[in-house]
């Protein structure tokens, strides 16, 4: 590489990967200079009590008049007047905090897309998601199965079309399983118990991150300052002993779900498959529903 | 004696060149800037400093280390993809500049996997304008032991970032001569 050259009077070595390294890092790394608000944000740090500013000589105060008083005392009742208005860094984010659950909780019904890495070795599951708000009900469409949850009525209906198979049972959340909905509803109702994370770019958007932790599961947020709404999800958590990572993204915030997309009926032709209430349903790998061997179950021609 | 604000203003640019080199993603460098600003501020009630830029120095270079360290744990977005804002001009065409931005990523997230002390005394001594004595005196080490974990730094370099031709460099051997001593 020859713009690794002028350099080998620096002491470097061209045969070592290690220096080569050193030369690439020292001739990619960023040269713009220090942004001047960063440069001031720092020089306004309170100089300490014995640091370089020397520190006058203390006069003796001067006896109180009755006008000293009431400036005093109409000071302070300005700068309190003005604490009022003013906004410490803390509740500008508590302001910005507000703001996005002001605008997700506004959100009836949403499309976005979630892919799961980790939980198997092969490619990430990917799959398409609707989700209503007001009813709670989920509507996650896999290459081979479409599911579809109901947390207040408590119940799950798995169809395969290919099969032709329709599974229907209890709905058993696993807390240690991120669900779409639930990764949506705990950002709309945890926001406030969310840590700012900074800023990161995101398909263009300069996003502000949110960082949430709930159980074992660290959940990201990347919020679009403009529509205070998510671009991005983010969770990761372990699931069955696999570090997993379940991303959602692609969101289509407000938009206007077809009711048949969402309707528990079993649609014509299919087999269905019910369980007993009191046996757990088994999972595999990807978190569907086992169908192929149920156990406990009672198969009902409908 | 130095203001604070005049302080700042000379070792700024020296504080956020060490920084970047570390952490490519800007929003990242910028907090990582001001809690090294924070961390010199308040370590400086506590006594005089002797040689400002080799301590702030020392001081950014184990904020970016240690940020990149967690960053690189929670193995996330963080330089994965490169921050191309504000990279200098280069005349290696774009082939070239791709293969030496990964090999980059690779030293820094190799780095960030180092023991914290080698990871700091390999920065240093790769990157920064100070003397071994000096980066000893940052580091409250002796020069003696700056050059053993250089030598163990690079050691575990080189096999992080793959098998490296023929000889070692002119560090690794001055090092090395040291050891016998």
């Amino acid at each position: 590489m020859t713009s690794h050259e002028p350099a080998l009077a620096d002491g470097i070595c061209p045969s070592s990967l290690v220096d080569r390294a050193v030369l690439a890092v020292r001739e990619t790394s960023p040269s713009a200079p220090v942004p001047p608000d960063l440069v001031a944000a720092v020089a306004n740090f309170d100089t300490p009590a014995g640091f370089s500013v020397p520190q006058p000589a203390a006069e003796p105060a001067p006896r109180p008049s009755l006008l000293r008083l009431l400036l005093i005392a109409l000071s302070v009742a300005v700068l309190v007047a003005a604490g009022a208005f003013m906004i410490s860094p803390l509740d500008r984010q508590s302001v910005a905090f507000a703001d996005v659950a002001y605008q997700i909780r506004k959100i009836k019904a949403v499309r976005c897309t979630i892919r799961v890495a980790g939980l198997r070795d092969d490619v990430p599951e990917q799959a398409g998601v609707h989700y209503e708000s007001d009813t709670g009900i989920c509507r996650t469409e896999y290459p081979d199965a479409v599911l579809l949850t109901d947390p207040k009525a408590g119940r799950l209906l798995m169809l395969r079309p290919q099969e032709q198979v329709a599974v229907e049972s209890p709905l058993r959340p696993d807390p240690d399983h991120p669900a779409a909905s639930g990764l949506i509803e705990a950002f709309r109702q945890e926001i406030g118990k969310a840590r700012a994370a900074g800023r990161e770019r995101i398909d263009g958007i300069d996003t502000q991150v949110f960082e949430l932790t709930r159980g074992s599961s660290l959940e990201t947020y990347w919020v679009d300052p403009t529509t205070r709404l998510p671009v991005r999800v983010e969770a990761r958590t372990q699931v069955m002993g696999r570090d997993t990572t379940w991303t959602m993204d692609r969101f289509e915030w407000g938009v206007s779900l077809d009711p048949d997309l969402l309707s528990f009926g079993v649609p014509a032709g299919y087999r269905s498959t019910v369980f007993d209430p009191g046996e757990p349903m088994r999972f595999d790998d990807h978190g569907n529903p086992l169908i192929d061997q149920p156990r406990g179950g009672r198969p009902v021609d409908k | 004696m130095t203001s604070w604000p005049a302080l700042v203003d000379a070792h700024a640019g020296l504080v956020w060149q060490t920084i970047r080199r570390l952490l490519t993603h800007e929003s990242d460098a910028a907090d990582c800037f001001q809690e090294t600003f924070l961390a010199a501020f308040e370590a400086h009630r506590s006594g005089p400093v002797r040689h400002w830029p080799a301590y702030l120095i020392q001081v950014a270079t184990h904020q970016a280390i240690d940020r990149l360290r967690r960053r690189t744990r929670e193995q996330r977005h963080i330089d994965f993809v490169p921050d191309f804002n504000g990279i200098a001009g280069t005349s290696a065409p774009p082939p070239a500049l791709a293969e030496e931005r990964e090999l980059a990523e690779r030293l820094r997230r190799a780095v960030a996997a180092l023991p914290e002390d080698q990871a700091a005394v390999f920065w240093m001594t790769s990157f920064e304008p100070l003397s071994r004595a000096e980066i000893a005196a940052a580091l409250g080490l002796t020069a003696n032991h700056v050059g053993v974990l250089l030598h163990r730094a690079r050691r575990a370099l080189d096999t992080a970032l793959g098998p490296t031709a023929a000889s070692p460099s002119p560090d690794s051997l001055s090092t090395a001569e040291e050891l016998t001593r």
